[in-house]
């Protein structure tokens, strides 16, 4: 088990050119509102939770087809649904470690950008704990998208049309913890329902990001 | 002979809106060879797929060493199964790829020490390759970091989709030799190629999905 997780790092860590395009299209999105908005701290600081959130949705988006693409066309994919691990615990695996490589990265650098868009220093903390705890529930709930959609040679878009509505919760309650933080309000509320989802998705998208496999190598 | 392995009856498969097979039944027995042959687009690699349980067909009826079992997925992990596709990472070294795999499939490996997975890649002539990456290697090297999987295998059924392909008249021989060492001990092999493979001993039985008469009826 342990020796599968350090291949899947491996892997995402060879294929980085591919995980710094999300990163720097999540930079490049946010440094646009102040040359598009306004430079002016009062107005940015206003949209700052907003575009904030957005822009990691957007960027974790970006991603999501190297999650399968790969082992689905050197037949890697087939194997892991013949063998004799559990698949739920394979994806789980799977899942995991490309948030640890593509979302983690997004959290981390999202201070930068909140101090570029005039954030107040307190909500600064809110902030992060919220792409914490939303970024995996946007990889989860991302992952049963691109499985279903990777038997199809042209899954781009439709993995947007796909996710993005469920994405909408996710967003909902992690922008309204930052705006609220930023006004000096408690966030606890919203970050406890983006806990309860976190929660939820890894528990649930793996089985269906299994089945969606399964019907993606039984479709070949 | 005497000794089935697997029983595969009352098959029936639809893929898309052409209609593969109807009331089909092949039967496997321990210690053969059985070659699949047919025209391109015969449901050759359908009914590998099939029989290892990545598809799933309108109708079948499974029997594994006499029991009846509910699906493929029973009897997988005593089961090697090399499709079409390679399953080779490209970013992997050779090393890299086998100990992936004597990791996802460990209740069928014999052992997953670094010494056993060299010494399977060097008997398929990739001595010296071992740590470097498998995009630098050519196709036919590839193939052979896949087909490595069979030395260190202990599953009871081998299901080969295409092995020889782009691999060279050296490289068929040594894995005509596995096979037939495989099959001697018992083994069971159910392969398909569109080359002419010779074997020195036991002959394969062939199963020509175009004709019919060949395959028996359950």
């Amino acid at each position: 088990m342990k020796e599968l997780v350090t291949t899947e790092l491996k892997l995402l860590y060879r294929r980085k050119q591919e995980l710094v395009n999300p990163l720097l299209f999540f930079v490049l999105v946010c440094s646009l509102f102040p040359l598009a908005v306004s430079p002016q701290a009062e107005r940015l600081e206003l949209i700052a939770p907003g575009v904030l959130w957005v822009a990691a949705t957007l960027a974790s988006m970006l991603s999501l087809d190297m999650l399968f693409r790969h082992d689905y066309d050197d037949g890697s994919l087939e194997q892991l649904a013949f063998g004799d691990q559990p698949l739920y615990l394979l994806m789980l695996i799977k899942i995991g470690c490309y948030w640890l490589m593509s979302g983690l990265p997004l959290v981390l650098i999202s201070p930068l950008l909140g101090l570029m868009l005039f954030l107040p220093y307190e909500a600064m903390p809110t902030m992060l704990i919220s792409l914490l705890l939303g970024t995996p529930v946007l990889a989860m709930l991302g992952s049963v998208g691109a499985a279903l959609t990777v038997s199809l040679r042209k899954g781009g878009v439709i993995v947007a049309l796909l996710v993005l509505p469920l994405f909408m919760p996710v967003i909902i309650f992690g922008s309204s913890a930052v705006v609220a933080a930023s006004q000096g309000l408690p966030a606890a509320g919203q970050l406890l329902w983006l806990a309860a989802f976190a929660v939820a998705g890894i528990c649930l998208a793996p089985l269906a990001t299994a089945s969606a496999v399964r019907i993606a190598v039984s479709c070949d | 002979m005497s000794n089935t392995l697997l029983k595969l009856s009352d098959l029936t498969l639809e893929r898309g809106d052409r209609l593969l097979f109807e009331q089909f039944s092949l039967r496997l027995h321990a210690g053969e060879i059985v070659q699949l042959g047919g025209a391109n687009g015969a449901g050759k690699t359908s009914l590998m797929r099939s029989l290892v349980g990545l598809l799933f067909p309108q109708q079948a009826t499974y029997s594994w060493q006499g029991h009846e079992v509910q699906s493929a997925h029973v009897y997988s992990d005593e089961v090697l199964y090399l499709g079409h596709k390679p399953a080779v990472r490209f970013q992997l070294t050779p090393l890299e790829n086998l100990r992936w795999y004597a990791n996802l499939q460990s209740t069928q490996v014999n052992s997953s020490t670094d010494e056993d997975l060299i010494s399977a890649l060097c008997a398929l002539g990739l001595s010296g390759h071992e740590d470097e990456p498998c995009s630098q290697l050519s196709a036919g090297q590839k193939r052979r970091v896949g087909l490595a999987r069979m030395a260190i295998s202990r599953a009871k059924l081998w299901v080969l989709d295409e092995p020889f392909t782009a691999v060279d008249v050296h490289g068929v021989k040594i894995l005509s030799q596995w096979i037939e060492k495989f099959a001697r001990e018992g083994g069971t092999v159910l392969f398909t190629t569109h080359q002419k493979i010779e074997f020195d001993g036991q002959q394969p039985r062939v199963v020509d999905l175009d004709k019919p008469g060949s395959v028996e009826s359950s």
